[in-house]
C-alpha cells in the first residue's frame, strides 16, 4: 500500500521501481558476462560501467533537474586527470586521488553552479558548454601540467589497501559494483524529500517558488552531484586505461554523455544505465555494419550521422527515452490486461 | 608581449573588426531564429561550413567564382529551411530543452553529412581580389579582411531594408515581437519560422563563403564559429538586432586584442570567459534594459 503511495508522488514514475525481480535477474546475467565470454567484451563492459556512472549523473541533472547541461565531459576530464596528475606524477595512492578529485570537481561545480544555475534555459546550457571548452583548452595549453595535446601515460592501475586490480574481471567486478551502487544511491536520493522537492522544480519553478522551495538551491545541489559522479566516473577510467589524454574530455564526449542520457530515458535513475547499453551496443554494431556495405574511411562519418540522428528522431518521437517508452507500454499492457480480466 | 608598437595594436583592431562583421552576421541569425521559433540553433555553425564546402566544390568544378557562392549562400538557406520543416516543426510545441537537443542532434547530423561528403580534408575558395594587403598606418590589412567588412555591411544593409521597407520583413519582425498577436494579424507563424530559418541560414552562408579564403574549410569548423555567434548574440542581448551586431563587433575586437595581448593559445577561451563574466554581471545582455526572459 505504502509503495503505491509512493508511486503516485512521483511526478516521473521510475521504470522499475517495484520489479526488483527484473533487477536480479538483470544484476545475474551481468554477474555472468565475464565468466563467459571473452576479454574484449569485458574490456568493453568494464568501460560501459565507467560510462553509466557519469552518465547517471546526466540523467539525474537533465531528467529530474529538468536543464541541459553540456560539460559532464568536462567534469569527467576533472576528475581523470586529477586521479593522472596526482598518482603518475606526484605518487598519490590513487583512492585518495580519487576523493581529492571529487573535491576538486565538486568545488568547481559549485562555483559554477553559483554563477549559472539561476540562468534560463539555453543560457545555462551554453555556459556550461563555454566552460567545457575551456578546460579542454586548459587541458591542452597546460603542457608542464598535463601533458598538453600528448597526454598524460603511466597512470598506476587502481588499488584498494594493497588489493590491486590486475585483471579485466577484476576491473569489471569493481566497476559495476560501484556503478550500481551509486545509482542505487541516486535512486534513494531522488525518491527522497530532497528528490520530489528537485522533480516538483522541473515540473514547474514558479508553482515550487510559490510553496516557498528556494529553486536555485535544489538545482545546484544537483548539478554538483551529477559532476561529483562524473568526477569519479573519469578517475576510474583514467586509472583503467591508464593514459588519457585532451580531446577524449571534449564537446563530442559531453554530447555523447547527453545522447545516453536522452536515449536510455530521463524519467529514471536507470536511464543513464540503459542508454550507456544500447549506445555502446549500437556503436560496436555499427563498427560492424558499416564496413560491409561501405569503405572502410567513411564509417567515422555514418556513426556521426547516427547519433546525430538518433538524437533528433529521440527527441521528437520518444522524448521519454527507451525506459519511458517502455514503462509506457508496459502500463497500457496491464491496463489493457485489467480491462480484461474485469 | 609587451612591446606591442601602434601598427601591431591597430592591426589587431582592424582583423578584430573584420572577424567581428563575420560573428555579427552569425549572431542576428541567432537571433531571428531564436525570436520566431524560440529555440537557440546550435546548428547555426553547421550552416557556416555547409556553405563553405559547397562554394569551395562549386568553384572546383570551374564557376565563377561570385556564382559559385551565391549558389552555396543560397544552399545553406534551403538546408536551413529543410531543416525546420523536418526536425523544428514537428517539436515546434515541446519544452526548450527538447528543442535545444534537437537542434544539437541536427548539428551533429550536418557535420557527420559532410564528412561522408567531402571527407575531413580542408577546402578553400581564392581569394576574392588577388593582391598585397593594404597598409593603413603602418598596419597590414589583408584585401579579404576588408571584403568580409564590405559584404557583412552590405548584409547588415539589405537584412535592415528587408526588415523595414518589405511587406514579409515587418511580418518577421512583428512575429518575432510577438507570435500569438501576429497570428490574430493574419501573419502565419508557422511560415515565418520558416522563413527565419532559411534567413539565418542564408547570412551563416554568406560568413561560409567569406570566411573559407581566409580559414578553409572543414567539417569540424562549424562548433567553434557557431558557438562565437552565440555568445556574440548574448552580449546583444538575444532580441534585438543592432544588439547583434554590436555584440558580435565587441567580441571581434575584444578576442583578437586578448590573442595578441595576452595568449593566442588561450584565444577561443577569451569568448567564454567574456561570456560568463557577462552572464554574472548583465545577463540580459549589454543592450537589453529588461530581463528578456520567456516564462
Amino acid at each position: 500500500m505504502e509503495k503505491q503511495l509512493e508511486t503516485n508522488v512521483h511526478a516521473n514514475k521510475p521504470v522499475f521501481p517495484q520489479r526488483w525481480h527484473v533487477l536480479m535477474a538483470l544484476g545475474l546475467l551481468l554477474f555472468a558476462v565475464p565468466l563467459s565470454t571473452g576479454s574484449y567484451i569485458t574490456s568493453l563492459f568494464v568501460l560501459m560501467g565507467i560510462y553509466v556512472i557519469a552518465a547517471t549523473g546526466m540523467t539525474l541533472i537533465m531528467g529530474y533537474g529538468g536543464i541541459v547541461t553540456l560539460c559532464q565531459a568536462a567534469f569527467w576530464g576533472m576528475g581523470a586527470y586529477t586521479s593522472g596528475i596526482l598518482t603518475a606524477t606526484y605518487g598519490f595512492p590513487p583512492i585518495v586521488a580519487l576523493l581529492i578529485g571529487i573535491v576538486l570537481t565538486g568545488g568547481v561545480a559549485a562555483l559554477l553552479g553559483l554563477i549559472t544555475i539561476n540562468l534560463h534555459g539555453h543560457l545555462l546550457s551554453l555556459a556550461t558548454l563555454g566552460f567545457g571548452i575551456v578546460v579542454n583548452i586548459f587541458l591542452l595549453e597546460e603542457t608542464e601540467l598535463t601533458g598538453g595535446p600528448s597526454g598524460l601515460v603511466g597512470i598506476p592501475s587502481f588499488d584498494l589497501f594493497g588489493l590491486g586490480l590486475s585483471s579485466e574481471t577484476g576491473w569489471f567486478y569493481f566497476v559495476w559494483a560501484v556503478a550500481l551502487a551509486l545509482i542505487l544511491l541516486v535512486r534513494n536520493l531522488v525518491s527522497s524529500a530532497w528528490g520530489r522537492t528537485l522533480q516538483a522544480v522541473h515540473a514547474s519553478s514558479a508553482a515550487a517558488e510559490a510553496m516557498g522551495v528556494h529553486v536555485g538551491r535544489y538545482r545546484w545541489q544537483a548539478f554538483i552531484i551529477s559532476a561529483v559522479l562524473g568526477s569519479i566516473s573519469g578517475s576510474l577510467y583514467a586509472h583503467y586505461m591508464t593514459f588519457i589524454s585532451p580531446e577524449l574530455f571534449g564537446f563530442e564526449q559531453s554530447i555523447k554523455y547527453v545522447l545516453m542520457a536522452v536515449v536510455g530515458g530521463l524519467a529514471s535513475v536507470w536511464g543513464g544505465l540503459v542508454g550507456v547499453i544500447v549506445v555502446t551496443v549500437l556503436i560496436e554494431l555499427l563498427r560492424e555494419v558499416i564496413p560491409l556495405l561501405l569503405s572502410e574511411s567513411s564509417a567515422g562519418a555514418m556513426e556521426t550521422i547516427f547519433f546525430g540522428g538518433l538524437l533528433v528522431v529521440m527527441m521528437i518521437f520518444m522524448p521519454q527515452g527507451i525506459s519511458g517508452g517502455l514503462s509506457k507500454l508496459w502500463s497500457k499492457l496491464r491496463q489493457h490486461d485489467g480491462r480484461k480480466a474485469t | 608581449m609587451s612591446g606591442l608598437s601602434f601598427p601591431d595594436l591597430l592591426q589587431l583592431l582592424f582583423s578584430g573588426i573584420a572577424v567581428g562583421g563575420i560573428y555579427a552576421l552569425i549572431s542576428v541569425g541567432f537571433v531571428t531564429i531564436y525570436n520566431v521559433n524560440g529555440v537557440i540553433n546550435f546548428a547555426q555553425g553547421e550552416f557556416v561550413m555547409v556553405a563553405g564546402m559547397i562554394g569551395a566544390t562549386l568553384a572546383t568544378t570551374g564557376l565563377p567564382l561570385w556564382l559559385a557562392c551565391l549558389l552555396a549562400v543560397g544552399a545553406a538557406g534551403l538546408v536551413g529551411a529543410v531543416v525546420q520543416r523536418v526536425a523544428l516543426h514537428p517539436a515546434r510545441y515541446s519544452s526548450e530543452v527538447v528543442l535545444i537537443i534537437i537542434t544539437i542532434g541536427l548539428s551533429i547530423m550536418l557535420r557527420g553529412i559532410a564528412l561522408f561528403i567531402w571527407g575531413s580534408n580542408p577546402r578553400t575558395l581564392p581569394a576574392f581580389f588577388e593582391g598585397e594587403p593594404f597598409t593603413v598606418l603602418g598596419a597590414a590589412v589583408p584585401r579579404q579582411d576588408i571584403v568580409v567588412v564590405i559584404i557583412a555591411v552590405l548584409s547588415m544593409l539589405l537584412l535592415y531594408l528587408f526588415f523595414e521597407r518589405t511587406y514579409m520583413g515587418t511580418a518577421l519582425r512583428a512575429c518575432m515581437i510577438n507570435k500569438e498577436v501576429s497570428r490574430l494579424m493574419g501573419i502565419s507563424p508557422e511560415k515565418m519560422a520558416l522563413l527565419s530559418l532559411a534567413l539565418g541560414a542564408s547570412l551563416a552562408g554568406v560568413v561560409g563563403v567569406v570566411v573559407t579564403p581566409i580559414s578553409l574549410a572543414t567539417p569540424e569548423m562549424g562548433l567553434m564559429i557557431g558557438l562565437k555567434g552565440f555568445v556574440a548574440a548574448t552580449l546583444g542581448g538575444l532580441t534585438s538586432i543592432p544588439g547583434a551586431v554590436l555584440g558580435g563587433l565587441l567580441l571581434g575586437v575584444l578576442e583578437s586584442l586578448g590573442a595578441g595581448l595576452i595568449s593566442s593559445g588561450y584565444k577561443d577561451a577569451i569568448a567564454f570567459f567574456l561570456l560568463i563574466l557577462l552572464l554574472v554581471l548583465r545577463p540580459q545582455g549589454i543592450l537589453g534594459g529588461r530581463s528578456a526572459k520567456r516564462v
